[in-house]
C-alpha cells in the first residue's frame, strides 16, 4: 500500500485529520530503524515497529499513557510518516523532536514557505483560512483567522510581519481547483508538516506535485546553500546574517542566549553588550560553530564539525527577532 | 566559601580570557601582516641573536620580517597584560632585549635586524598605565577585541621614528580595524603553556563534540584517538622550521588530569569518559570553571584541616 492507497483509505473513513511529515534520514537502510529504537530508550519513550512492508514500516510510538499508531514510507534520501486523529500531531512532534539528528525536519525560512505559497497559488484558487504566528518571545504562538483569497492578504501578512516582528510558523488554507472539481483543506508548516482536514479521495497525487515535490525543491535549494557551510582544505565558508534594519537589544541578546541554549552547549566569550561572541556545540549531534552577533547582523564561523540541520536550528533562531533576516555565505581562504 | 568560589572563578576567567585574546591578536595581526602586507610574520618563532647586542636565544611573541632596502628589517612584538602599573616599566625592559642581529633558530630568510620592538597590550591594561606613562618609552599597540574584529590604537612615543616596514605600517594610522580570519576559530593554542583553566575548557569542548552520539548516553572516546583527532581538528602553527602541533601531549594529559579530578571526566584503560555539561549549565566555561574553583577550595580546606590536626 502506497502512500496516497493510505490516505484514500483514511479519506474514505474520515479519519481527520491526517498527517504528513516529511522527515531527512541521516542515513538509509534498517541501522536507522535500530538506532531510531535505540534513541527512543535514551530518551525514554517507547517506539516499536509494528509490522515491516516493502515500502516501510508500521510503528508505535509511546509517551507514558499516550500511544499513537503511524506509518513510515521509506524513499530515497526521504521518509514520509503518516498518522491520523486528533492529539497526534505533538505526540509524534516531539518524538521527531528526540530523533534529531538521526531524522531531521526540513525545515524552511519564512520566505520559503510563501515561496510555497506562491507556487500552489498560481494552480489553484488559494484561500488562506488560518496563519500561525511565532512571536519574537519564542513561546508566544497566536492563531490568526482569515478568509481570504492567498494573493490579497499576503502583502498584508508580510507587510504585518514586519511591522509587528512576527514569523509565520505554519499556514492553513483551502484549494479550489480552477477546472477540476478539487476541493483541499490544508495546514502546512515550515518544518515538513502537512495536515489534511478535508479531502477528496482520490487527489493525493494533486497534493504530492503541486505542494510536497515544491516544498522538498524549495528546502534542498537552501540546503544546498547550507551544505556549503564547512572547513575542508583551509577554507572556511561561513554564514554571514543581516537583520534587515532591526537593531538587537541588550534584551535580545539574553533572550537568544536562552533560545540557543535549549539545542547548544554554549561557552560564552563575550556576553551581549555590545556584541554576543559564543561557541555552540549541538547537544545531540555535536556540530559547533562560533556565533558573533552585533545589533545589526551576524557571523556564524563552522566549526571542526558541522552539520547543515544544526546551522538551520541556529538561523531559526534569529528568525526570532525579524523575519527580514538576510543570509549570506562567504567563503574565506586558510591562515 | 561561596564568595570564595565566585572570586576564584572570577581569576579564572581572567586568566582564560587573556589566554584567549592572546591567541586572536597574534593570529590576526600575523595573518595581516602576511596576506596584505607582503611581509613575514612568525608566531613565537626562536631567535638566535649575534653580535654586539648580546647573543643567546629569545621569543618574541611575534616577529615580523620586511625588506628594507637590500637587507631584512624585523619588528619583535611582545602581547602583554599588566595587571598593575608597577610591571609596565618591566615588560619594557624585556622587550627591549629582543633588539639585535639575528636569524631564526629553525630556518627561514636569513640573516635580520631587529629594529623595533612593541608591546600589544589590551585596553584595560592600558588604561591602568595610562596616568604614569603619558608618553610610552615604546610604541604600543593598544586593542580591543569586538567579535570578529580588533581594534588597534598605537601610541608611539614622541619623535618615534620606525625603521622596519611593519612598524612604519603600524604607526602610518593611529586607529585601525583588523578583521580577523574565519579560520581564527581553529587556532586555539599557542607554544606558550596555556593556563590550566583555558586547557581543560577548551579540551572538555572539544571531548564534547567529539565524542557525542545520538545512539549512546556516555561520551566516549580513546586517549590517543582523543589527541590526534584534536590535533587534526586544530591544525598546526606553520613555523619556519615546520609544523608545531597547537595541542600538545603534555597539555592535553594536564588538561585530562584536571578534568578527572573536577569529575568532567574517566580515564580507564585508555578510554576517555566525559560527563555531559547537566542541563542547566549556562556556560560551559563557567561550568568548567566553578567546578575548578571548588575543587581547588575543597583541597585548601583539607590540607589546611590537615595541618591543624597535625
Amino acid at each position: 500500500m502506497g502512500v496516497g492507497d493510505l490516505i484514500d483509505s483514511l479519506v474514505f473513513a474520515g479519519r481527520y485529520p491526517i498527517h504528513l511529515f516529511l522527515v531527512m534520514p541521516s542515513y538509509d537502510g534498517d541501522r536507522l530503524v535500530e538506532g531510531l529504537k535505540v534513541r527512543a530508550r535514551l530518551k525514554r519513550f517507547d517506539f516499536r515497529v509494528v509490522r515491516s512492508y516493502d515500502s516501510g514500516f508500521e510503528f508505535e510510538v509511546r509517551f507514558v499513557k499516550r500511544r499513537r499508531v503511524g506509518r513510515f514510507y521509506i524513499g530515497r534520501g526521504l521518509w514520509i510518516g503518516v498518522l491520523w486523529g486528533g492529539g497526534t500531531f505533538e505526540i509524534f512532534s516531539a518524538a521527531l523532536g528526540h530523533f534529531y539528528p538521526l531524522l531531521v525536519r526540513p525545515m524552511l525560512p519564512v520566505e520559503g514557505l510563501f515561496k510555497v505559497l506562491d507556487g500552489v497559488s498560481e494552480r489553484f484558487d488559494t484561500y488562506l483560512l488560518q496563519y500561525l504566528v511565532r512571536r519574537r518571545l519564542g513561546r508566544e504562538v497566536l492563531k490568526v483567522w482569515t478568509r481570504r483569497v492567498y494573493g490579497e492578504v499576503k502583502e498584508q501578512i508580510v507587510g504585518k510581519m514586519l511591522a509587528e516582528r512576527f514569523v509565520v510558523d505554519a499556514v492553513r488554507f483551502k484549494l479550489v481547483g480552477r477546472e477540476e472539481p478539487v476541493e483541499i483543506d490544508l495546514r502546512l508548516d515550515r518544518f515538513g508538516a502537512l495536515t489534511i482536514y478535508r479531502m477528496a479521495p482520490g487527489l493525493y497525487p494533486q497534493l504530492e506535485r503541486h505542494i510536497i515535490l515544491p516544498y522538498l525543491e524549495v528546502y534542498f535549494s537552501y540546503l544546498r546553500k547550507a551544505e556549503t557551510v564547512t572547513a575542508r582544505d583551509g577554507e572556511v565558508t561561513s554564514v554571514v546574517v543581516e537583520f534587515g534594519g532591526y537593531r538587537l537589544t541588550e534584551e535580545d541578546m539574553e533572550l537568544l542566549k536562552t533560545l540557543l541554549k535549549r539545542d547548544f552547549y554554549i561557552s560564552v566569550y563575550h556576553g551581549g553588550n555590545p556584541w554576543l561572541h559564543v561557541n555552540l556545540i549541538d547537544k545531540e549531534d555535536g556540530s559547533n560553530y562560533q556565533l558573533v552577533i552585533t545589533e545589526d547582523g551576524g557571523l556564524i564561523v563552522p566549526g571542526p564539525k558541522s552539520s547543515p540541520a544544526s546551522l538551520s536550528r541556529i538561523i531559526d533562531k534569529l528568525y526570532t527577532f525579524t523575519p527580514q533576516l538576510k543570509v549570506a555565505y562567504q567563503q574565506q581562504g586558510g591562515g | 566559601m561561596r564568595n570564595d568560589v565566585e572570586e576564584l572563578v572570577e581569576i579564572g576567567y581572567r586568566r582564560y580570557y587573556e589566554y584567549y585574546s592572546r591567541v586572536k591578536v597574534l593570529l590576526a595581526l600575523k595573518e595581516e601582516f602576511v596576506k596584505h602586507r607582503d611581509m613575514d610574520a612568525f608566531i613565537e618563532p626562536t631567535v638566535r641573536y649575534t653580535g654586539l647586542f648580546g647573543e643567546g636565544r629569545r621569543r618574541p611573541d611575534l616577529l615580523v620580517i620586511g625588506r628594507s632596502g637590500d637587507r631584512w628589517a624585523a619588528a619583535a612584538l611582545d602581547h602583554k597584560h599588566f595587571k598593575s602599573k608597577r610591571q609596565f616599566p618591566r615588560h619594557v625592559e624585556r622587550v627591549q632585549r629582543y633588539r639585535g642581529m639575528g636569524h631564526l633558530a629553525e630556518g627561514g630568510p636569513g640573516e635580520f635586524s631587529v629594529l623595533d620592538v612593541g608591546i600589544v597590550c589590551p585596553r584595560e591594561s592600558w588604561l591602568l598605565v595610562r596616568e604614569d606613562w603619558r608618553e610610552p618609552p615604546i610604541p604600543l599597540i593598544v586593542y580591543r577585541i569586538e567579535g570578529f574584529k580588533i581594534s588597534l590604537r598605537t601610541l608611539p612615543p614622541r619623535n618615534y621614528k620606525p625603521r622596519t616596514p611593519p612598524m612604519r605600517w603600524l604607526l602610518r594610522s593611529e586607529e585601525r580595524v583588523v578583521k580577523m580570519s574565519s579560520r581564527a576559530i581553529y587556532f586555539r593554542f599557542l607554544r606558550e603553556r596555556p593556563p590550566i583553566e583555558y586547557a581543560a575548557v577548551t579540551v572538555y569542548e572539544a571531548l564534547v563534540f567529539l565524542g557525542l552520539n545520538p545512539l549512546e548516553k556516555e561520551i566516549q572516546v580513546e586517549y590517543r584517538e582523543a589527541l590526534d583527532y584534536i590535533n587534526r581538528l586544530y591544525p598546526p602553527w606553520v613555523a619556519p622550521g615546520g609544523k608545531i602541533r597547537q595541542v600538545s601531549e603534555g597539555t592535553f594529559r594536564r588538561a585530562i588530569k584536571v578534568l578527572q579530578e573536577i569529575k568532567l571526566v574517566r580515564l580507564k584503560y585508555g578510554v576517555i569518559t566525559v560527563k555531559r555539561p547537566t542541563y542547566g549549565a549556562r556556560n560551559i566555561v563557567e561550568y568548567v570553571m566553578k567546578k575548578l574553583a571548588k575543587a581547588r577550595l575543597i583541597k585548601k580546606t583539607n590540607t589546611t584541616m590537615l595541618e591543624f590536626t597535625e
